[in-house]
């Protein structure tokens, strides 16, 4: 292997090509490494990243135009009777929802009064706003979402999502038109979060399985959690509001080898089914600066 | 056909394989998912050395970073010491059968594969080591589904 490309080469030559692919390799490298350290450890808003970003949407707009494509398969083949009946289904279960969203706005109105007389003067009142899903890109060492948010809609990063059923995850990232959100079962986000019927505060991991967090933190010592309760966010460290459910507790198991139990949960959101999802708007777990001290 | 029209083709195929690579799919797949981009790319670097090297790869991985938002300049390095290795060996690997080829796609495979778990720990991005491996046993099985088409394809719009 000849390094570097030598003076006295031939000028005909079947592989002078191949003299110089040694030294292609190093630049190559040494740019990759050099892009590489430039990036770790940068915020979001750094001209890196942003170049990183905006490369992206190269590639985001055919991918979003071929998810809409096999999406609308499905509607085109489908009968106009099933489409009719499953229009009725839903506005059943719309008018269901309703019936008992009326119902728990008294259970709302009595939370505060209750809350307000212990004297915790949180509001649970919080803008949300509806996103789409684009991608989901779930993979052992990355777990996150592309959502599409319209041009009127302006998102942060660090604003957390939710779904009907759980905690989602945070926004790292966006463009004009797109927001990254990096999923809670993504190996590097852990969720601040309490038992809810203990009170317990402890955090989870994620481990790359959309279906699986981890309680790496756990005492061996009988600590009262049990597989089957509920895990909500405390909200300490401001990033994720209190009071979302985050997952169920699947697995227990004290480790008198180890310093701590193998704890596991199950995420309540459906991370890899959703379509829409609810960004909610504002510092999250702080309460508004207009609200009433008391 | 020549020139930058040959290298428009290249590129579309390159985008094609990121764009597939990207796409979303169930948990189960994405356990095994196959690499495509590599294996494009180690195809163009048999069939169209003077056209397809290691600055090539090297911008393909990057936008492939881009796209999946890993570590900026982690696949850029794994792809172009990938293309390396299969342009260096390209005239060897040209001529041996289909299963020999298919050991030293694979071996490189595993290379690349190895570069981005290491970049991947470097970066705290640690996870189990089995979706690293299951890729390189599918994407090798898969050398000839991206052989033979592409090879069908370059004879028929004459690209060297």
């Amino acid at each position: 292997m000849r390094f570097w490309p030598s003076r006295n080469r031939t000028p005909v030559s079947l592989f002078h090509r191949q003299s110089f692919l040694a030294l292609r390799l190093a630049c190559a490298l040494t740019a990759s490494v050099i892009l590489l350290v430039l990036s770790h450890g940068e915020p979001a808003g750094s001209p890196l990243s942003v170049f990183a970003t905006r490369l992206g949407t190269v590639i985001e707009q055919p991918v979003a135009a071929t998810v809409s494509a096999i999406a609308s398969i499905g509607p085109t083949f489908t009968g106009h009777e099933v489409l009719e009946e499953r229009i009725q289904i839903l506005e059943h279960r719309l008018l269901r929802l309703r019936a008992r969203l009326t119902r728990d706005r008294s259970l709302v109105f009595e939370n505060q009064r209750l809350k307000a007389l212990l004297g915790r003067a949180r509001t649970l009142k919080q803008a949300y706003r509806v996103v789409h899903v684009l991608r989901v890109d779930l993979n052992p060492y990355r777990q996150e979402l592309l959502v599409g948010a319209g041009p009127a809609l302006t998102l942060n990063p660090g604003e957390a999502v939710v779904d009907a059923r759980g905690l989602v995850g945070q926004i790292v990232s966006t463009t004009h038109h797109t927001a990254r959100v990096l999923l809670i079962t993504d190996p590097g986000q852990m969720v601040p979060v309490e038992v809810a019927a203990t009170g317990l505060m402890t955090f989870t991991v994620g481990t790359g399985s959309p279906a699986r967090l981890r309680l790496p933190f756990i005492s061996n010592q009988p600590t009262g959690i049990r597989p089957g309760q509920l895990l909500i966010s405390s909200g300490l460290g401001g990033h994720y509001p209190h009071g979302f459910p985050v997952a169920v507790v699947t697995r227990v198991e004290a480790r008198p080898d180890r310093s701590f139990a193998y704890v596991t949960a199950r995420p309540l959101a459906a991370l890899s089914e959703d379509r829409e999802l609810l960004v909610l708007i504002g510092p999250a777990g702080h309460p508004p600066p207009h609200s009433p001290a008391r | 056909m020549t020139g930058l029209r040959a290298y428009a083709f290249i590129a579309a195929t390159l985008l094609a394989a990121i764009l597939v690579t990207v796409l979303p799919y169930p948990h189960a797949y994405l356990l095994g998912r196959p690499l495509w981009l590599p294996l494009v790319t180690g195809y163009w670097c048999l069939a169209a050395p003077r056209r397809m090297g290691v600055f090539t790869a090297w911008a393909a991985g990057l936008l492939a970073d881009a796209a999946m938002a890993s570590p900026f300049g982690e696949h850029a390095l794994a792809l172009s010491v990938f293309a390396y290795m299969m342009s260096r060996y390209h005239l060897r690997i040209r001529n041996l059968p289909m299963g020999l080829q298919m050991l030293f796609v694979g071996l490189n495979l595993f290379v690349y594969e190895f570069a981005i778990f290491w970049i991947n720990g470097l970066t705290s991005k640690t996870g189990p080591i089995l979706p690293y491996a299951l890729p390189v046993l599918v994407s090798t099985a898969l050398w000839p589904v991206v052989f033979f088409p592409l090879r069908r394809l370059r004879r028929r719009y004459r690209i060297h």
